[in-house]
Parts: C-alpha cells; structure tokens; sequence
C-alpha cells in the first residue's frame, strides 16, 4: 500500500485499501474474525451441510425440506411455534410501550419497580417455570385464592400450566422486562422539549403522545419487537416444561430437538433448525422494512 | 385571538423539594410590550418563563390575563408560542408539517393550513424548504422554523427560551435583528429569557433582572444599564472596575469616596453616611483618558493592551497596584503613564455587604 502512494499511478491500490482499510485494521479484526469464524459461520455451514445429506440417503438432496412441508404434523409445529411467539411479542410490546411512556421521565418507585421486573431474567427460565408450576397449578396459590372469593369452581379449577397459556405466561414473565427495558431506553432518550412543545402548540397528552412521542418511539419499538420475537419463536425450555410439548405448544426447537436427540436423526434436527432461522429472518426483515418507511434519525430534535 | 393588554403575575412562587426557585415573582406587563428576564443560569428566569407557559405549576401565586386568571388553565389551552433553547423542533416532520402541527391539531381547514404555513414561513424567509427536514437545516433556519411554528398560531403571548443562545456571534446577532423586526411587526405581548445583556438592552422594552429566584431590578434596559440598583445588576451590566472605598462626604448631591487611591465623586441619590464602607465602581467605557486637571481624575499605568477594532481595552494598574480596566482611543503600550477621568455620574456607589451579593 505504502508503494501505492509512492509510486506513479499506473497500479491502482488494492481493494482492502480502497474501503481504507490498513494492515493494523485488519490486524485487529482478526480475532473477532475468527471467533465469528469459529461459533457462527462454521456451525451455520456445517448445520446447512447436514441438512442437505439426509440420513437415509446420505447424498445431497433437498428431501428433508420437502418432506418437512409434507408432513402435517411439522406444519402443524410451525404454526404453534407461530402462534405461541407472535401473540405473546405483540402482548408484551402494546404493554411495554405506554409502560415506558408513563415512566419515561423517571417516577418515584422506579428502582423498585425495574428491579422487580428484571428479577426474572437474573433467575432462569427453570427456575421461573417451576415457580410457575407450583403457583398457577390446579392447587397453586392462585387458584386457591380465586376459589376463596368465589371466583372459581372448587372442583374445576383453573387450568394455567401445562398448556398454550401456560406457556404464553412463561414467555411473558421471561420476556417483558427485556422489551420494556429496550423500549423504555429508547423513549426516554427522546428530547422531552419535544413534548412540551407539542403541548405549547396546543396538542394534549394522548396527541402528543400519537403525533410525536410515539413515531420518534418506533424503531426502538421495531427492534424490542425483532429481538422478543426471535426469543419466544426459539423458545425451548418454557414450551417443555410448563407447556404441552406433544400437543398445542409443540414448538420448533421441541421438534429439531426430538429429530436429533430422540431420533437421532441429525440431518432433519439440522433441517429443522435452518427452517427456523429463515422464518426469524424473513420476520425481521419484514419489520425492518416496515420501520425504513418511518422516520429513522436522531430523535433528540435540534442541536441542543 | 384576543391580545394582551394586561399580562400580570402575582407573587409566583414555584419551589422544587425544600429549594425555592422561583420567590414571590409579582410582574406587570403592559399589552404588545417585549419583556426580558434577565440573570445568571439558576437565577430561576427559566422556571418563571415556565410557569407562564404553563409547563410548570405554580406553588403559589397568580397568573393573569386581562384580568382573567390562567394559572389554572392548562398550557395546551393558554394559546402561548414558545420558542425553545433547543428548538424542539419535531425531527419526524417536514418543516410544513411542523409548523402546520399546531393549525392541524385545531382541525383547520387544509387550504387555510396552506396559507396559513405559507405566510409563516414566508415572515421568516424559509419559504421553499417546506419538504426539508428540520436536521437538513441550519442552525439559524431551525430557529427560524421554531419562531414560524410559534406565531403560525397567532399566540397572544410569545415566550422565548435563551432562543438565540446555541448560535455563533455573527447568527446571533442578525437573528437578534430579525426577532426585532418580527416583534415591530406583528406586535405580540413577548417574554424573553436570556443571561446575555446586549441582547436584553437590544430588544426590550423593559428588563427584570434576575437572582436567586427574586426580581433584582426592573426597567426600561436604560435605566438599568446607567444605574443598575445593586451591585449585582451593576455587575451584569459590565461595571467591571470594582473598589473598596469609604464615604468621606455625604449630601443631598451625590456623595464623595475615598479607596484604593482613588478620590471620586459620585453624582445621584445614594443613602449612605461618611464613614461607611462601600463599594464604588465604574465601566471601562465611561472613563476617558484625560490631560486637563480634570476632577474625578487619576493616574493609571497602561500593562496590557487588547485591540478590538473600533477601540483599544487596556489593563492598567493605578498607584496603589489595583487593577482598573479601561478603554483607549488610540493604542498605547504597556508601561505608558496616563490620567483618566471619570464622568461624576457615572460612577456608582454601593453599601458594602462583604460581596455576599455576588
């Protein structure tokens, strides 16, 4: 490169340099490169690699693929995994999202209150689904206490756990502190004159909050919303262990995980795992090009 | 709208927690007058300008308009403008769609919207970047577009945020101009908020100035630049030469000084007695170097020299080895001896409160 400058212009500098890229640049990047290198793009081509080498051939062929989409019982797996992930992404952002708004410019309690909702991330899914089994259980606390004030049946208790909204109240419980952080960062970045202003030119709360707060609210809203759904889409332990793992919340990961570990049939764990990364991305890029249409600048307005 | 003819607030007090930052602020505005509150960062200028806007509450006290109280009308339905430091400009919308926000939460009609904008932005010569975005102007238009979004609404009051402070000298100074001309032309009761006195003398018809959340002066910026009522304002106002002195006379005319060896007379009604302890001082400008055996005159040795265009600022030392600043009409080298005088009038004397004032 040094000869490039030096030298008459007959050779044009090499590529790397044209992108301003030097040897200490590239020096440096070699570690993260390999790292990449080592736990995602390898395992990536390995996982593609033995999906297309079914186990019963052995020769590249798309057949697990075409045979998953066959299968009603995988497409039913996928609609559940649909089902189970969307509702429960979409509940915890429409909370997360006036949540955030109320407490935006800090409230009192507010250490308390993020405290308590980040308690169960710090726990564990585990941890937290069998807390769940034994409060929301047929004789859970919960019940229990709904049926003293009447409000349930003493012989037909509530069913809660082990089943869709079993799960749906896992995912919820393990997932909305992590939105509500995300979303709650991003609005209480916004330049809080915006709202006083918006007042000042006669807006009250509710279209202050529709006309301004909520638009310059959106790509942080759009990335809670990408992160929660790859989350509760890959969920594995909470679909097991407080849902219904051979019926209703059969999710994906449930079945890749029988494929290769019950059946020990890698190629279709392999196939199944691709199918569920494209799916996440298909998603992601959906709401990622939905969010390009909005506003995507500075939100803190002017150069204050 | 109905405008102004009386604007007055009524000891307004606003306190956050156990700190006061606003104390029994009374004030008087006569309608379509420019009113400027003047004062160092905390001095609570911001929070009476607030309580106006109706941003904050008010802990006690009264606001009132014409005689109709507003305090208790919330601050989307006071038809206040407000220009902020920052702009607050909304970065999501174009500059039409920002300063059309307020005529469309008023459901105006589209078409009066569009000449409604269009006459705004016009006044403040933006007319044509109405599909820019706020981030793709500069510094001076943000502002302009802040002042359109505000009078687009025809706002009986105007309120105005240091609107000028995140600006370079040059901007500012035109803006400053063009906030003038907007204020001769449309003719809005304004309230202005600054802690830089060229721009308060500039454009107000009267100045409060400001500390600790009290009213420390309030007038016409005339009277307050030629006998500012306290040390404080006297500081403000650039009476940077500063003494310790002694009243050696005292009479219904003035008094006379005696400190730092210096021997002065100050014109004016001053309620001191010989023997007290006060503070004397002067601006730079008001002295002028002298070869007659003028009074109110003495030697000053000239130690550094600053240039800055029309004149020359000096630091010079008097015999006692104090500092006095002056200003030179022709340049003069450090070391030069020269006598300079001091109009009578123009030196101000203060009871000496052991500088807690400052």
């Amino acid at each position: 490169m040094a000869r490039a400058i030096e030298g008459p212009a007959t050779k044009s500098p090499g590529l790397l340099a044209r992108w301003g890229w030097d040897k200490l640049t590239i020096l440096l990047l070699l570690p993260a490169l390999a790292f990449m290198l080592a736990l995602f793009i390898y395992p990536l081509i390995y996982g593609i690699v033995t999906s297309l080498n079914p186990k019963e051939t052995g020769t590249f062929s798309f057949d697990n693929y075409l045979n998953i989409f066959k299968d009603e019982r995988e497409v039913t797996t996928i609609w559940n995994t649909f089902w189970i992930a969307l509702p429960v992404t979409l509940i915890c952002v429409i909370l997360a999202v006036p949540l955030s708004y109320w407490m935006r410019q800090g409230i009192r309690f507010e250490r308390v209150i993020t405290t308590l909702l980040i308690l169960p991330i710090t726990l564990g899914t585990v941890l937290v689904s069998q807390g769940m089994l034994s409060y929301f259980g047929r004789k859970g606390w919960f019940n229990q206490a709904l049926q003293a004030v009447g409000l349930v049946n003493k012989e037909n208790p509530l069913a809660l756990v082990y089943n869709y909204f079993g799960v749906e109240l896992g995912l919820f419980i393990q997932g909305f502190p992590l939105v509500f952080l995300m979303v709650l960062g991003y609005m209480s970045g916004i330049n809080p004159d915006l709202e006083k202003s918006a007042r000042m030119l006669g807006a009250n709360k509710w279209q202050s909050f529709w006309r301004v707060i909520f638009p310059l609210s959106v790509p942080g809203i759009a990335i809670a919303f990408c992160l929660s759904f790859v989350a509760n889409f890959s969920v594995f332990p909470t679909a097991v262990l407080v849902g219904q793992p051979t019926g209703a919340t059969r999710v994906m990961a449930f079945a890749a995980y029988q494929a290769a570990f019950e059946k020990y049939d890698y190629s279709l764990g392999s196939t199944i795992a691709i199918i569920m990364a494209v799916i996440e991305l298909a998603v992601i890029g959906v709401v990622l090009v939905l969010r390009s249409r909005t506003y995507r600048g500075s939100s803190t307005g002017g150069k204050g | 709208m109905q405008a102004i003819e009386k604007l007055e607030l009524d000891r307004v007090t606003r306190r956050f927690g156990q700190t006061t930052a606003l104390h029994e602020f009374s004030l008087n505005v006569p309608g379509r007058a420019f009113v400027t509150l003047l004062g160092p960062s905390g001095c609570g200028k911001s929070t009476a300008l607030n309580c106006l806007a109706g941003l904050l509450e008010l802990s006690s006290g009264e606001i009132r308009v014409n005689g109709q109280r507003v305090d208790n009308v919330s601050a989307e339905k006071r038809n206040f403008g407000m220009v902020f430091q920052n702009y607050a400009l909304f970065p999501h919308l174009t500059v039409y769609k920002n300063v059309a926000f307020g005529l469309e939460l008023r459901r105006t009609r589209r078409d009066i919207i569009n000449r409604k904008v269009g006459e705004a932005l016009k006044l403040v010569q933006l007319n044509g970047f109405e599909t820019r975005y706020p981030w793709q102007l500069s510094g001076g238009q943000q502002q302009r577009l802040a002042f359109a979004r505000a009078i687009v609404l025809e706002p009986s009051l105007l309120l105005l945020d240091e609107p000028l402070s995140n600006l370079d000298a040059k901007l500012r100074n035109e803006l400053r101009l063009e906030i003038k001309r907007l204020h001769e032309g449309l003719k809005i009761t304004t309230v202005y908020v600054t802690h830089d006195q060229s721009e308060a003398m500039s454009l107000s018809d009267i100045v409060i100035v400001m500390q600790r959340g009290r009213i420390e002066q309030a007038g016409p910026p005339q009277e307050i630049y030629r006998h500012p009522a306290s040390l404080f304002v006297a500081d403000f106002m650039g009476y940077k030469n500063r003494y310790q002195a002694e009243v050696t006379q005292s009479d219904s005319q003035g008094v006379r000084i005696s400190g730092a060896g210096l021997d002065l007379v100050a014109e004016g009604q001053f309620d001191l007695k010989p023997g007290q302890k006060v503070v004397a001082c002067f601006r730079p400008d008001d002295a002028f170097v002298t070869h007659n055996g003028e009074s109110n005159a003495f030697d000053a040795r000239v130690e550094l020299v600053e240039y800055l265009g029309k004149e020359y600022e000096a630091e010079a030392t008097l015999q006692t080895g104090d500092k006095v600043l002056l200003q030179l009409p022709r340049q003069m080298h450090g070391g030069e001896n020269l006598r300079v005088a001091i109009p009578r009038d123009r030196v101000m004397v203060y009871a000496d409160s052991g500088g807690k004032e400052l």
